[in-house]
């Protein structure tokens, strides 16, 4: 049985909004709603849903490059380990509350101390979306790759060069591509260096959030096919966020479905592609457009806008746009449920019934 | 852009050269900016040749050497090639030892204020929340303070001399450097490769020094360029107005406040003193131009929206 | 039986003169996009399908420049067989089709919105400038309908009444010279001798001419007060504006109008700019990338929309887009561009089916799809830049199947099937036995 990489308990990330003269605190973005995910070693999870969903935020605080509200994020930790923590939390016996609290401060990620922060720093990278943006324009191509590794000190300077070249060579680029600034290249090409620069630190995990979104079709599929080369050959475990669901299906094991802050679907990709079950799943995949003129498949349009995050209407978030609602999912909120079938869970009152 | 296929030959010059180059070539580009680059250098030249072109006869080179004491000045001739001012005071000589205060002054200003405006604006826009407030506001109130009242409070507590403008500049306009930087740095805080850094492990000092300032720098640089010009012409009024250094400096607001009582000239012969005005005044004149045309280029060659065009 | 051609261009070449150099963004291409269908253009970032269309609406950004070809327009509501060609038409005269008989819709809406002025106005803008003859009727016989018997409120509206019909009176005075110029213009059209091409030139200076209404209204409209007069006129305007947005299908109209661009979601400022778009009845609507910036679900309502609208409103289409499904979908016809060429062109059944260029072929490998099976083939290299393009045949540098000849010359266009375009040596050579 594979073991998580990454365990995420009840994350949560609000901002808060602030109004009037004093700043005073009148409400709060909920982007993340008390989110729980596990991801596997050796797995590629997809995490997929439209603006506002929260999942670029379910990344970068993941990666604590956002602090995080509430929540607990669990790294290469044994499962009965885990548990053990959240039942002390959860329990009311105060000494035991104290010592999971205690416990939660070497291994929790987003509680750990600076000289932890920076080791799984090494262990877990991420490549961005915009490769214009996500390079500094002012910096070599060789300074970039090798960031990482300089700023964890896990390289003797004088080895740089080499090591920066064989990390391009890993990513499709040449010695010649070293000494060089980020606009001489193309996006595909700018790609490939961040896909190098996450890699130098040998890390176990990469969050990927939207890497191909702003690349053309044809450098997206060498982009991608350089990913999946990657992740087989180095044994990474991936997070790919994106709104493309078929990039998702083509390159993720499992996939995890968010709307408003929360997981409504997970499960492994074919399956949610075969037989989605929460009314959400369904109507974003017959909204992909299909590169085939002779399918003509009946789309599910959703009436109405994506509703904002500061209001989640109460109950089931989906129910103002679903066509199968009823009185419960106005007034009760859905928790995740086995959904039969293999690792499925979806949180929707009525999906035995659809 | 080339594909791996087409790999050029590998780089023989080190492409921080090359960048210099390109901005060099963009620089010259523009004949303005050549000729005020010609002006300052000229300025330089002389500056740096004071000592040659007239030789000091006090222990204090700064102090203009009296011709006599008559006070109406007497104008230009083989003795004096620009004539003397009120009390005899040399006009070449104040005009040539004149130029190493006015860089003096105008590289001190700027540099100080440069380096405190990088420091609090870094730490304001980088780090945000209650320090960039209070930062702020500090600011602010530095900005309310009128000029001209400082100005003579800080001569009534250190005395006269070009050390009390030098001062009062420098507090006194620091804070547009401040918020120059700040604004620009809020920008590129939020750009990814900033978040990259972070996620690669950087320290905040690090991403400050590595990441945000290389690429925040052309505002500030463009606004130090720009105004060293400003400078002179503010350290000038000063002195006029008295507040500036003792009469007999060679500083060429000084000079231009000696002229005071000349500037009518005689009945009959309105420009009769024409000299002591418009000599002084077109120094500065011409040395403001130089920094104003190279602060121009400055800002063309670094714009990054024009950088490209 | 043929199509009707609406828009023709042949040999058209754009090129951008930038400071790196001259960026060849069109090499002498041609289009052909029927009445009543919708044409797709479909392409990488680069590849000239934006330029094609800004081209067509003489909308190229500077430092850009139409520096040959001729794109002809099948404008004319009288005589639907003679074209106009819009190269050698005045500026006015684009404004004046710009809005009226073409218009164009963006990838951001946000960006096409001015945030400051209301919905209403920016819709308002449109009626102004194009319609306004219609508008002042409208008011005029409202009026008549609604007036007051006596008193001062009579005397208000006879007032407004006469200054209103001044108005009228000098818009169409003003519509029938330039319905008069442009028969003249049409006549002309295909003269090439030297008094024709000088005449032309003086109707389209006549043409250029703005509006001229009485001294009395325009010394009116100048004071503050009498300004109410026209009041009316934007009572009307804002009630079309409404009725527009409800066919739509925007809920609450009366409501959205008065809001502001920021205060509407994104898939609700598209619909907003398609409102625009759409107000004066174009004959064609241009999309470029519309909802690229969108989710997927409000990309469904936008698409399902735009189909809606092609049934009812608007006769042809020119959809452009880099995503192979929204082709399929949506588009009758579709164009493959390459690098400033055009690759291939078919009917969307053929391309999918049987695609020719290896560029096209390349492109539908390439994209994932739902029955994806294995790795995606993928095209090696990147997009060339467009100061230096490859020569002869643009694409030849990452062709699987590139020939000597290739490199050499660029290919010619062939009709391998019918109404089946493409440009590649690997048919040039059998279509010459």
């Amino acid at each position: 049985m594979t073991e998580n990489l990454i365990d995420i308990r009840a994350l949560k990330k609000y901002y808060p909004v602030t109004g009037g003269v004093f700043h005073r605190h009148m409400a709060d973005v909920k982007a993340l709603d008390g989110v729980d995910l596990t991801i596997r070693k050796g797995e590629c999870l997809g995490l997929v849903g439209e603006s506002g969903c929260g999942k670029t935020t379910l990344g970068k605080t993941l990666m604590r490059l956002h602090p995080a509200t509430e929540g607990r994020i669990y790294f290469d930790q044994r499962e009965a380990e885990v548990e053990t923590i959240e039942r002390g939390l959860a329990s009311v016996d105060p000494a035991a509350k104290a010592k999971a609290q205690a416990r939660l401060r070497e291994v929790d990620l987003l509680n750990v101390g600076h000289k932890q922060l920076l080791a799984m720093r090494q262990k877990l990278q991420v490549v961005f979306q915009d490769p214009t943006n996500s390079l500094d324009p002012r910096m070599l191509v060789r300074d970039i790759v090798a960031e990482p590794l300089v700023s964890q000190r896990l390289i003797n300077p004088k080895l740089v060069p080499e090591t920066v070249v064989e990390l391009l060579g890993k990513v499709g680029l040449t010695r010649d591509h070293l000494m060089r600034y980020p606009h001489e290249f193309s996006g595909g090409q700018r790609q490939r260096i961040a896909v190098a620069r996450a890699l130098s630190t040998s890390p176990r995990f990469i969050l990927m959030d939207e890497p191909t979104s702003a690349l053309d079709v044809s450098v997206q599929a060498q982009i991608l096919n350089l990913l999946k080369t990657l992740q087989e050959e180095m044994e990474l475990t991936y997070l790919f966020v994106t709104h493309h669901l078929l990039v998702v299906k083509y390159i993720s094991n499992r996939i995890a479905v968010m709307y408003l802050g929360k997981l409504v679907e997970l499960g492994p990709t074919a399956d949610i592609f075969k037989s989605p079950r929460h009314p959400y799943t369904r109507a974003l995949l017959s909204a992909i457009p299909v590169p085939d003129p002779e399918t003509k498949r009946e789309k599910i349009i959703l009436s109405g806008d994506v509703p904002n995050p500061i209001n989640p209407p109460k109950g089931c978030r989906f129910h103002p746009r679903c066509s199968f609602a009823v009185e419960r999912c106005r007034v009760e909120e859905p928790v995740l449920e086995e959904a039969g079938g293999a690792d499925r869970t979806v949180a929707c009152h009525r999906w035995k019934e659809l | 852009m080339d594909t791996p296929s087409q790999d050029r030959p590998i780089k023989a010059i080190h492409p921080r050269w090359q960048e210099l180059s390109f901005t060099a070539k963009r620089f010259f580009k523009n004949p303005l900016s050549t000729i005020g680059l010609a002006i300052l250098a000229l300025f330089l030249i002389i500056a740096i040749l004071a000592p040659v072109i007239c030789p000091p006869k006090y222990p204090d080179p700064y102090k203009i050497p009296h011709a006599g004491w008559q006070i109406q000045p007497s104008p230009p001739s083989a003795g004096h090639i620009f004539g003397t001012t009120e009390e005899q005071y040399d006009l070449l000589y104040g005009i040539v030892w004149g130029t190493r205060s006015a860089f003096r002054i105008g590289i001190l200003v700027v540099g100080a204020n440069l380096i405190i405006g990088i420091l609090l604006g870094a730490i304001a826009g980088y780090f945000g929340g209650l320090v960039d407030e209070i930062l702020m506001r500090i600011t602010d109130v530095f900005y309310s303070i009128p000029y001209l009242v400082m100005a003579m409070a800080l001569v009534v507590a250190i005395g006269r001399g070009l050390t009390a403008v030098i001062i009062v500049m420098i507090i006194l306009e620091w804070p547009a450097y401040t918020r120059i930087l700040r604004s620009d740095i809020l920008v590129i805080r939020n750009k990814e490769y900033i978040m990259a850094a972070r996620a690669s492990g950087s320290s905040h000092f690090k991403i400050i020094l590595k990441h945000i300032l290389p690429n925040a720098m052309y505002s500030v640089l463009i606004l130090a360029s720009m105004n060293i010009g400003a400078t002179i012409l503010t350290a000038a009024a000063l002195s006029f107005l008295g507040l500036g250094s003792q009469t007999g400096t060679a500083d060429w607001g000084q000079i231009v406040s000696l002229c005071r009582n000349w500037i009518v000239g005689l009945p009959g012969h309105p420009f009769a003193f024409w000299y002591t005005v418009f000599i002084p005044g077109f120094v500065i004149t011409l040395f403001v131009l130089g920094w104003n045309l190279l602060g121009d280029a400055v800002r063309d060659v670094f714009d990054p929206k024009l950088r490209r065009k | 039986m043929t199509a009707q051609h609406l828009v023709e261009t042949s040999d058209l070449s754009t090129n951008f003169y930038t400071f790196e150099g001259i960026v060849r963004a069109l090499n002498n291409i041609a289009l052909v996009v029927n009445q009543g269908e919708t044409y797709g253009i479909v392409g990488e970032s680069g590849c000239g399908k934006s330029v094609t269309v800004r081209s067509m609406m003489r909308i190229v950004q500077t430092p850009g420049r139409i520096d040959g070809g001729s794109i002809v327009m099948y404008l004319n509501p009288e005589d639907k067989q003679k074209g106009i060609e819009i190269l050698d038409r005045s500026e006015v005269y684009m404004s004046s089709i710009r809005g009226k008989d073409i218009s164009m819709i963006f990838q951001e809406p946000g960006a096409a919105l001015n945030p400051v002025l209301s919905i209403e106005q920016q819709i308002a803008e449109s009626y102004q400038f194009h319609r306004m003859g219609e508008m002042l009727g409208l008011t005029i016989s409202r009026l008549q309908a609604e007036a007051p018997s006596s008193g001062p409120a009579k005397i208000w509206n006879d007032v407004r009444l006469g200054l209103l019909k001044r108005e009228l009176e000098a818009y169409e005075a003003h519509d029938t010279l330039i319905r008069t110029i442009d028969n003249e213009l049409y006549r002309l059209e295909d003269a090439s001798d030297q008094a024709s091409i000088s005449r032309k030139r003086e109707l389209n200076h006549e043409r250029d001419r703005p509006v001229r209404t009485s001294l009395l209204v325009d010394f009116v409209r100048r004071i503050p007060f009498l300004r109410r007069y026209r009041h009316p006129l934007e009572r009307t305007i804002s009630t079309e504006v409404v009725d527009l947005l409800r066919s739509l299908g925007i809920p609450n109209p009366e409501n959205i109008a008065k809001r502001y661009p920021h205060e509407l979601s994104g898939g609700m400022q598209q619909r907003i700019v398609i409102a625009i778009a759409l107000a004066c009845h174009p004959t064609l609507l241009i999309a470029d990338e519309p909802t690229s910036n969108l989710d997927v679900t409000i990309q469904a309502q936008i698409v399902d929309l735009i189909r809606e609208l092609k049934k009812t409103k608007i006769s042809s289409v020119v959809f452009i887009t880099h995503d192979l499904g929204l082709v399929a979908e949506i588009c009758d016809r579709v164009t493959v561009m390459y690098a400033g060429d055009v690759a291939e062109t078919a009917t969307v059944k053929e391309l999918f089916r049987n695609p020719l260029h290896p560029y096209a072929r390349g492109l539908l490998e390439a994209v994932p799809k739902e029955t994806q099976e294995g790795e995606l083939t993928i095209i090696p290299g990147a997009v060339p830049n467009l100061i230096r393009p490859p020569s002869g045949c643009r694409f030849h540098p990452r062709c699987k199947m590139k020939m000597d000849i290739c490199e050499r010359e660029k290919p010619e266009t062939i009709e391998r099937e019918p109404g089946h375009f493409v440009a590649c040596h690997l048919y040039t050579k059998d279509a010459s036995k």
